[in-house]
């Protein structure tokens, strides 16, 4: 049966060349708008490179303060939002690392930093981190040589830093340099390990040097307010659950933790404001909005998807239309010869599925054409937003990088979607016309 | 083998009312050559809509080898239609995008016979209707004889015991619908096979066994 269908719709393609070309390109368009908007979400929250644990990571990237206070009946209590910034190494250190559900948490901070090589006074202003030893469980660095530094090392304050291997064939024109010296904005680190590029999509984990953040006076930065003391500063933290579904466990104990630091007496309270967030919801979590805002920012962009499918469903559905009325006799004739209600719409439906999976195909190639054109501006995440710009560059995507099993399997829903709410109604309705009006084409 | 009692057909609009046909009585035996004739809008193919079951009538009831159809549902009506009957129509009704072995096997396609099967069926039927050398060829490609004659291939391919045909030769020039009167023939005289046939040629209905006259919607012999 399938075989005389797929003759049919290589015969129907042929016959009807504009409504074909009109078909397929409508279907690609609709995939290729939708499968940038997936590569995008992938490629900021997927489990790619080094970043291969992503489904279990979750961070906490901004302190929240609110101070609580009656409204002027006196009887509802209210918290007035007061701000919101990174955090302090003091408060993550005193709070956060004492959290036991997490496998790994790691205190991060990402900047600029000139990086010079005294010997062969060679000077390069790069992405630095300051992080700890839990950085490198959380993160899949391949050690080209050497190793990271070590707990005992951030400890002790050891100038010891971990680069890549651009960076050291740009300052030392060779990868083989443990224990060669590089200056980081004037002070003299060691290298203990050389890594493997990482891309500057992965906005995460990506850096030229990683170096401890107790040696860099930058990220030991913290506010000093009599309030909010220790709150405000320049890190955030990443932690690695044991399974994805530990947030709310994480969560709870991070509130937990945080009660010790709100005192009932002080005038300002710390909130997590519903960390700690997984990859997605990080993406979306932008300066001081309550999680509210950043929930209804993830509700746009899935209407948003919902409506570029639905949009050229409701097109391609009016080209069926218009096919099926032509096809009417043949409609008639089938019921005369046996087809049941139930056949003829199994029938339409994989006829159009075969033309939208052609669509999918082209759709799949018009979205690599377009991916190539745009790929600076998709790559550069919320979170990198300022640092690529200040970087200048952003590395290079293969685009089969992210078209994998993944890609293709979303490709195949879409169109499987797109299918379903285009073929359905007009294949319900003219399955179901009478056979005598179908044979008479009224 | 067909029985027609008290039917009725009425098609009606929000203006109006059109009574195709009105209380027919009518038995056709099995193995007969039956043609219903009458000049046109008399209810003919009305009649013949209601035994192939492509209609539903008003009032009145229609029995088919001794099954009352009225109350099947979509898929029971679809099941029986491929078993039982066999449609030829004046306008050949071959589905053009598919090529003229594939139209034969249609009615086999809805029985899920195996692909082997089908075309074993497919090239056996268009033998006898020759036109073994056409079965890769498209309705476009065909002449209107040879269009009709793969129109009966499909009536009989699946073996139905009743083959239904509203004007078979009304389209065709008389030494082709003289070849397409003779495949009837052959088929009722040889198979055994029930036909009805809706025609306006006189010449031809005086052929068959039977002849069944209507005017305005009522039987008038």
């Amino acid at each position: 049966m399938w075989k005389v269908y797929l003759r049919q719709i290589r015969r129907l393609l042929r016959e009807n060349k504009f409504f074909s070309v009109v078909y397929i390109l409508g279907t690609a368009l609709s995939v290729t708008m939708i499968m940038l908007i997936l590569i995008t979400y992938y490629i900021n929250t997927g489990n790619i490179g080094v970043v291969d644990k992503r489904d279990r990571m979750f961070f906490v990237t901004r302190s929240y303060t609110v101070k609580p206070g009656k409204d002027i009946s006196g009887n509802n209590f209210y918290k007035a939002f007061q701000g919101s910034a990174p955090l302090s190494h003091k408060m993550l250190e005193k709070y956060m690392y004492p959290l036991q559900v997490p496998e790994a948490k790691s205190i991060v901070g990402q900047t600029q930093s000139a990086v010079y090589n005294k010997n062969k006074q060679v000077y390069e202003e790069k992405s630095v981190a300051c992080v700890d030893a839990d950085y490198w469980k959380i993160f899949s660095m391949r050690f080209l040589v050497g190793r990271p530094f070590t707990e005992a090392e951030v400890k002790s304050k050891a100038p010891q830093v971990v680069i890549d291997e651009s960076t050291a064939r740009a300052l030392f024109g060779k990868i083989d340099v443990v224990g060669y010296p590089v200056e980081i904005n004037w002070k003299e680190y060691r290298v203990c390990g050389v890594v493997e590029d990482v891309p500057s999509y992965l906005s995460d984990a990506y850096a030229h040097l990683w170096y401890p953040y107790t040696t860099e006076s930058r990220c030991l930065f913290s506010s000093d307010s009599e309030d909010l003391k220790d709150v405000y500063g320049p890190m955030k933290m990443y932690v690695l659950a044991h399974d994805r579904g530990d947030q709310e466990r994480i969560r709870q104990e991070m509130e937990h933790q945080i009660q010790q630091m709100n005192a009932p007496a002080k005038r300002s309270q710390f909130v997590l404001n519903h960390q700690p967030d997984t990859a997605l919801e990080s993406v979306f979590r932008m300066s001081s909005d309550p999680y509210e805002k950043i929930y209804s920012r993830m509700q746009i962009v899935f209407i948003i998807i919902v409506v570029l499918l639905v949009l050229p469903a409701i097109n391609l559905s009016g080209l069926i239309v218009a096919r099926m009325k032509k096809r009417a006799g043949e409609i008639g004739v089938r019921k005369a010869f046996g087809a049941s209600v139930g056949e003829l719409m199994r029938q339409f439906f994989w006829e159009n599925f075969v033309q939208m999976l052609i669509g999918g195909v082209v759709g799949l190639c018009l979205s690599y054409g377009i991916f190539q054109l745009v790929r600076e501006t998709l790559l550069v995440s919320y979170r990198t937003m300022n640092m690529a710009a200040k970087v200048g560059h952003v590395d290079m995507l293969n685009f089969f990088h992210v078209v994998n099993m993944h890609t293709i399997c979303y490709v195949l829903g879409i169109c499987f979607l797109l299918n379903l709410i285009s073929t359905l109604v007009p294949a319900w309705r003219y399955a179901r016309i009478p056979i005598v009006d179908a044979l008479n084409r009224r | 083998m067909i029985t027609v009692k008290d039917l009725s057909k009425v098609y009606r609009t929000d203006e109006i009312e059109t009574l195709a046909l009105e209380h027919v009585n009518l038995s056709i035996r099995e193995g007969e050559f039956v043609s219903i004739m009458g000049p046109s809008g008399c209810g003919k193919s009305t009649l013949l809509n209601m035994i192939g079951l492509l209609d539903a009538p008003t009032t009145g009831t229609v029995e088919i080898d001794g099954q009352d159809v009225s109350g099947m549902n979509d898929r029971r009506l679809a099941a029986f239609r491929n078993r039982t009957l066999g449609f030829v129509f004046q306008s050949f009704h071959l589905i053009p995008s598919l090529n003229v072995l594939d139209n034969v096997e249609l009615p086999l396609l809805y029985r899920h016979v195996p692909a082997r099967e089908r075309r074993a069926a497919a090239e056996e039927v268009l033998s006898r209707v020759g036109l073994t050398h056409r079965m890769k060829h498209f309705p476009s490609q065909l002449s209107g004889g040879q269009c009709q004659r793969v129109a009966i291939a499909r009536a009989i391919v699946g073996e139905p015991k009743i083959i239904l045909a509203d004007e078979p030769t009304g389209n065709l020039d008389s030494t082709m619908g003289a070849e397409v009167m003779n495949i009837l023939h052959a088929l009722n005289r040889e198979d055994g096979r029930t036909i009805v046939m809706v025609t306006h040629n006189e010449e031809q209905a005086r052929q068959t066994s039977r002849i069944i006259r209507f005017f305005d919607g009522h039987q008038i012999n």
